[in-house]
């Protein structure tokens, strides 16, 4: 069934009157931070997942925490609806606009306002690229752990709003592990600061990180910021099967390895980075694992030798360590371009991000070739392996209709089975729209309800973000029925 | 090792229709909060065992009755452990309890704190409904993350009956050394240097004087450490009874937690203290106003063992407020700290 908004399944949007909308945010603003014609507002119509588009009434880019403030409480006395937004990067369609809703952009709060290299944290706006942090800090040797693949572009305040990952996470933790404290404005724009060892109640920090934008919208982060480890090894690994490099996972941490990645992609995947990066991935092999140790040098050179013992009892066909950073940013580079390589192989590609528990790797792989050869439709397997977060990419094309819609199914099957082996339907993408029906899979309606209580507590009237990330109890009970045909 | 949850799930709507309040407990380890009578307490000290361990996976699901040394004894046979090492107030906690109070050990600074390890849970609400949140899994965003904002809820919120913790190994080698030095911030920014030097810290606690440095990791790397470093060799339990609050100043009631996010910020206290977890947590007796003391103490939140939070501004007060409305509309669940 259709994930796009219906105001029979997800109720009516308000009725907006645009022009004293308009009036009442030229007054807030200047001028050239209210955008209201079609052509500048084009460009934010969809995030990164140009399958759900739709135009905002009003468009804004506030550039201080002020005017954010004044923003939401003017939106908040007329009832109109804000979306927030940060780089567009998102896959799941959580900064889709509203079209009788405001779009806050927040791009031009776009500082680092502090990199305190003593007390390892930096002060940012949530415009500032995720990239941008571990640059600013670098020069004091330290870093910003979590790195989501679109990490040049996304921004810090869309990974507050999607507690976004990376291939680093197993050791160094998602967004909700990196995060000191936040500044967040409320619905009626009041200011709140949140922090992450504030134990004396309920942590609500937590609570809104990975929250998508539905409870408030973050303008100032403060993160952990870590010391560059002195010693990096990165093994490339080749299997001859899939259940090999599933197996091989599992012995590492049962080892008692964590590496600081520990990637793993399918022949597919493989034949497209290699046909993309060049970066000497064996293209015989039916997996691939992309192992990452980091630390002190004495502890990498012990960890290394285990590892590389590890790998050899397992079956690896393929052993190789990278010989200089030269040849370890290749390595990654084959990785870390896959989605696009994948893209050069067919018109379009859909990124799914269902969780598994690790030992269900490799029945997973099998179940999704046999949905592949169902549905007729290729799908490359790409995931970080070392939490059990897959993103296959299900290759189609856009160009046709009953694809589109194969695609869609093949990849719900994906995330079915994903909450049916004890996993998630997302591991870092985040629900937003697209995966609205799905949450239904997931949640029983007495838990779906507490959501929504939480929702109306903080956001009574429901004006951030509406129809993202909460489906309501029609919308689930029409999947459940069309599911049960 | 038995599972309670329907019993429970039965108290509950039972209170809720008789009207009546109940506080949740279990072993009763935090002996500075007020006993309750039996009959409106909700105790999950007989809702024990562990539900599920794969040592592979790196997740123990466990039952909130069980208690933390039982259950890291099983973790520690298996070659893991709570990296986070939740507060085991003399050896007794529950893990639920542990869960409601939020409160970590020394490595926390280093490798994240009992809410970071927290994967997901069941619970019981008020309305007597047993819920699932989050997973046994690594990354789960779907929802809003109820399992993590129910860390430091104080019972406030719902009973936690089951909770999917992320495991780690165990460090093959400790070692504690002890540093003579008056000054807590300047030993702190000895611990900088040393993380700047990526050594495998666990743990820095300066108390009356002297500096505590625990280090954890491979063999190899912990070898030459005394040699390099110099200082007085400990053994590890210093750090074991500092985490059971069984020394020192934090024997009996303890005393209110200051956090810090600045760890090396200047102190202007005129009182003992301990500070804790490489600076970022500040041990103090109550004294003249908490804005006063948390200025002092540069620190951003000041938390009362008995009484809970005690910071924040009136937006967050609401957003607290509401937050339990939302979750015990009736007001079923009696917080910790008073009696019912």
């Amino acid at each position: 069934m259709s994930a796009h908004y219906s105001a029979e399944l997800d109720g009516a949007l308000p009725v907006v009157d645009r022009a004293q909308v308009l009036a009442g945010l030229c007054e807030i603003l200047p001028a050239q931070a209210v955008l209201d014609d079609t052509e500048r507002q084009r460009p934010f119509e969809c995030d990164g997942l140009p399958g759900y588009r739709e135009l905002p009434l009003v468009t804004v880019l506030p550039a201080t925490t002020a005017e954010v403030q004044a923003v939401l409480r003017f939106c908040h006395q007329l009832g109109v609806p804000v979306v927030a937004r940060g780089a567009g990067t998102g896959l799941s369609g959580g900064a889709l606009p509203c079209p009788v809703g405001v779009l806050l952009v927040l791009s031009r709060l776009d500082q680092v306002l502090e990199i305190d290299a003593d007390n390892l944290l930096a002060r940012v706006q949530p415009g500032v690229r995720n990239l941008a942090v571990s640059e600013a800090a670098a020069p004091h040797s330290l870093y910003y752990a979590p790195d989501p693949s679109s990490q040049i572009a996304c921004s810090v305040g869309g990974n507050v709003a999607e507690n976004a990952g990376g291939v680093h996470c197993l050791k160094y933790g998602l967004t909700v592990h990196n995060v000191l404290s936040v500044s967040v404005v409320t619905v009626a724009g009041e200011l709140l600061d949140l922090y992450a060892d504030d134990m004396g109640a309920a942590n609500l920090l937590a609570l809104v990180i990975g929250s998508e934008g539905m409870l408030g919208v973050v303008t100032e982060i403060t993160v952990r910021l870590r010391v560059l480890p002195p010693r990096t090894e990165t093994l490339l690994v080749g299997f001859a099967t899939v259940a090999e490099a599933g197996q091989a996972v599992a012995a590492i941490i049962g080892g008692g390895i964590i590496p600081a990645g520990l990637e793993m992609m399918d022949a597919l995947a493989v034949q497209a980075a290699e046909d993309f990066a060049g970066a000497g991935y064996p293209r015989d092999a039916a997996a691939v694992l992309l192992l990452e140790l980091d630390g002190d040098a004495d502890s990498v050179a012990a960890e290394l030798t285990s590892a590389e013992n590890i790998l050899q009892t397992a079956g690896a066909t393929l052993l190789r360590r990278a010989q200089n950073e030269q040849e370890r940013t290749l390595f990654w580079k084959g990785r870390k371009s896959a989605f696009p390589a994948v893209g050069r192989i067919a018109p379009d590609y859909y990124c799914m991000d269902g969780t598994i528990p690790r030992r269900a790797i490799a029945d997973m792989l099998a179940y999704i070739a046999a949905l592949s050869e169902e549905f007729e439709l290729q799908v490359a397997n790409v995931f970080h392996a070392g939490d059990g977060n897959l993103h296959p990419l299900i290759l189609f094309d856009a160009n046709q209709p009953e694809q589109v819609e194969r695609a869609e199914a093949l990849g719900g099957r994906i995330l079915e089975q994903s909450v049916a082996l004890g996993g998630a339907i997302t591991g870092e993408h985040g629900v937003g729209r697209e995966k609205i029906n799905y949450m239904a899979a997931q949640f029983s309606d007495e838990e779906l309800r507490l959501f929504q209580a939480i929702k109306q507590a903080l956001d009574p009237v429901g004006l951030l973000n509406p129809g993202k990330n909460i489906p309501t109890l029609k919308r689930c009970q029409e999947y459940r029925a069309v599911r049960a045909q | 090792m038995s599972d309670r949850s329907s019993k429970l799930a039965e108290k509950v709507r039972a209170a809720r229709d008789a009207g009546q309040a109940l506080h949740i407990r279990g072993n009763g380890s935090k002996h500075w909060l007020e006993t309750p009578d039996q009959a409106s307490t909700l105790s999950l000290a007989g809702h024990q065992g562990i539900v599920s361990y794969d040592p592979t996976e790196l997740v123990v699901t466990v039952r909130a009755g069980t208690p933390i040394t039982e259950l890291e004894q099983a973790l520690a046979e298996q070659g893991q452990m709570l990296a986070c090492e939740p507060v085991n107030v003399a050896g007794r906690s529950t893990i639920g309890g542990a869960l409601a109070l939020g409160w970590s050990g020394p490595r926390s600074a280093w490798a994240g704190t009992l809410r970071d390890f927290v994967l997901g849970m069941k619970v019981l609400t008020a309305e007597g409904d047993i819920l699932s949140f989050g997973g046994q899994v690594m990354k789960n965003v779907a929802g809003y993350d109820v399992s993590r904002l129910l860390v430091g809820s104080r019972g406030g919120l719902a009973a936690v009956l089951e909770v999917s913790l992320k495991v780690l190994p165990l460090p093959e080698q400790e070692l504690v050394l002890s540093f003579t030095n008056d000054d807590p911030l300047a030993a702190m920014r000895r611990v900088r240097e040393w993380e700047g030097q990526s050594l495998p810290l666990s743990g820095a606690l300066w108390q009356a004087g002297a500096l505590m440095v625990r280090f954890s990791g491979r063999t190899t790397a912990l070898s030459h450490l005394l040699s390099r470093l110099g200082g007085e060799a400990r053994d590890a339990v210093v750090f074991q009874r500092h985490r059971e609050l069984s020394a020192g100043l934090l024997a009996g009631t303890p005393p209110l937690r200051l956090y810090r996010q600045r760890p090396l910020s200047a102190i202007a206290l005129d009182q003992d203290f301990i500070l804790d977890h490489g600076g970022r947590l500040l041990w103090a007796r109550a004294g003249g106003d908490l804005a006063t003391l948390m200025a002092a103490a540069n620190a951003h939140a000041v938390e009362s063992p008995v009484a809970g939070v005690q910071s924040g501004n009136a937006v967050t007060q609401h957003w607290h407020t509401a937050l339990a409305k939302a979750f015990d509309p009736q007001g079923l669940w009696a917080p910790a700290g008073e009696a019912a």
